[in-house]
């Protein structure tokens, strides 16, 4: 009689009467158990037909646990794991001058494909400097859309304030911000703007300094 | 008569059962054990309707690998690695105060040993007056709860102009490192004015209606 290498399955010889339970039922009833991870818990792992690679699933401990020819070894967590990096921009190059009510852009923009069920954290900054008057209000604006192109009539995602103060020096203010977004799934852009509110003044700014985009996939 | 394996539901033939059958028998129990070998590729919507503990899928859609653990399809992963947020989020919360006042807050459960990296943004201007110093503040406590009287994660200072003109932003992070035991914990994002004017956190600028993000991670171990 001769067994497989790992689970040690029977091998009926070809001239062998078999018996139905040992060469069969029992077999599949290995096979049963160590069917890609063997569910047990910390204190019954498999013990017997151990092999490199042998999975195993502790319901006490909710772990995963892989044999790696000496022990076993944690393999998991029950969390919806971060994803990192999507993508990076920067620029120094100023943006054109907005007054009152407009809005400029877009200032940087990254496109990549979303993933179902993914949260994705934008992080952006840049300085807004006064152009012509004093004190400006201001907000950066990150809009998306789908497909590779974003404007300023795009969906809007987050509105952060970001005054142009003429106190400040240099006569730019530094803002930075961040915020969330759950897109569908597909190709998305998504774009950094400057905008003014409509003031009824002639004040103008432009975004300068070092502009920043980035995405991470957070969970 | 046949007897059924508990986890993929083989079919064991008994001893009386005719050799005739035993073809068909041996071709479905070999059908069962091929459709979960390794990692089938499913979607996020055809994952498998009655899986068995330590089952693997990888979902072509979402390119997640997973398995199920006896009640929900978990992720693979390293224990020591970053996990899913405990909350990102972002809003219009406004918050007009001259003392030391929450803006937000999040409360959850907090596992001993890991790091939580607290990530905030916001707008601030003066209401009244002219010129006023806020101080920004991370504050946690254990419970459903967190007040001015917390432990202080962080602090700092944002000198702001010019009242209803202009404004400043804040956009900083801090950690906890959590030593306690494995329970609700809260932690509260607060904003002061120590000089004593009335100073608007996350208001409208000139009627823009601008946002606010707060977020709280686990960062690792």
């Amino acid at each position: 009689m001769t067994t497989t290498t790992r689970l040690a399955l029977y091998e009926p010889t070809d001239t062998e009467v078999v018996n139905v339970v040992t060469a069969i039922d029992e077999q599949l009833d290995i096979i049963d158990d160590a069917a890609v991870a063997t569910e047990c818990t910390s204190s019954t792992r498999p013990i017997t037909n151990l092999y490199a690679g042998r999975l195993a699933y502790e319901t006490d401990t909710r772990l995963l646990i892989r044999y790696n020819g000496t022990v076993w070894q944690n393999m998991t967590g029950s969390f919806k794991r971060p994803r990192g990096k999507i993508g990076f921009t920067s620029t120094t190059t100023s943006s054109s001058a907005i007054a009152e009510n407009a809005e400029s852009g877009v200032l940087l923009s990254l496109t990549w494909t979303a993933l179902a069920g993914r949260k994705y954290a934008v992080y952006f900054g840049g300085s807004v400097a006064v152009v012509a008057g004093n004190d400006a209000s201001a907000a950066y604006k990150i809009r998306k859309a789908n497909g590779a192109t974003v404007t300023n009539t795009s969906t809007l995602v987050f509105t952060f304030g970001a005054d142009a103060d003429d106190n400040s020096t240099g006569l730019s203010t530094r803002h930075d911000g961040f915020c969330e977004h759950s897109p569908n799934a597909g190709e998305i852009t998504i774009g950094l703007f400057l905008a003014r509110p409509a003031t009824g003044d002639a004040k103008t700014v432009q975004s300068a300094s070092y502009q920043y985009l980035a995405i991470e996939d957070v969970e | 008569m046949s007897t059924f394996t508990s986890r993929l539901q083989l079919e064991k033939p008994s001893p009386s059962d005719l050799m005739s059958d035993g073809g068909t028998t041996l071709a479905a129990n070999y059908i069962k054990i091929d459709d979960v070998a390794g990692f089938p590729l499913v979607t996020s919507a055809t994952r498998p309707g009655t899986p068995f503990t330590g089952q693997t899928i990888r979902e072509s859609d979402t390119q997640n690998n997973r398995f199920w653990d006896g009640s929900k399809w978990a992720y693979f992963g390293n224990e020591s690695n970053q996990r899913e947020d405990v909350l990102l989020n972002t809003d219009s919360t406004s918050l007009t105060a001259t003392a030391e006042t929450v803006f937000r807050s999040q409360s959850f459960t907090a596992t001993n040993g890991r790091r939580y990296r607290i990530d905030f943004c916001s707008y601030i201007e003066i209401v009244a007056n002219v010129t006023a110093r806020a101080v920004a503040k991370i504050r946690w406590a254990n419970g459903a709860s967190v007040t001015t009287a917390s432990t202080l994660l962080y602090s700092d200072v944002i000198q702001v102009n010019s009242a209803g003109v202009t404004g400043r932003s804040i956009r900083d992070f801090t950690e906890l490192n959590y030593t306690g035991v494995t329970g609700q914990i809260t932690i509260g994002w607060f904003f002061e004015n120590i000089d004593a004017q009335s100073t608007g956190y996350g208001l409208t600028t000139d009627g823009m209606d601008v946002e606010s993000s707060f977020a709280i991670r686990d960062w690792g171990d």
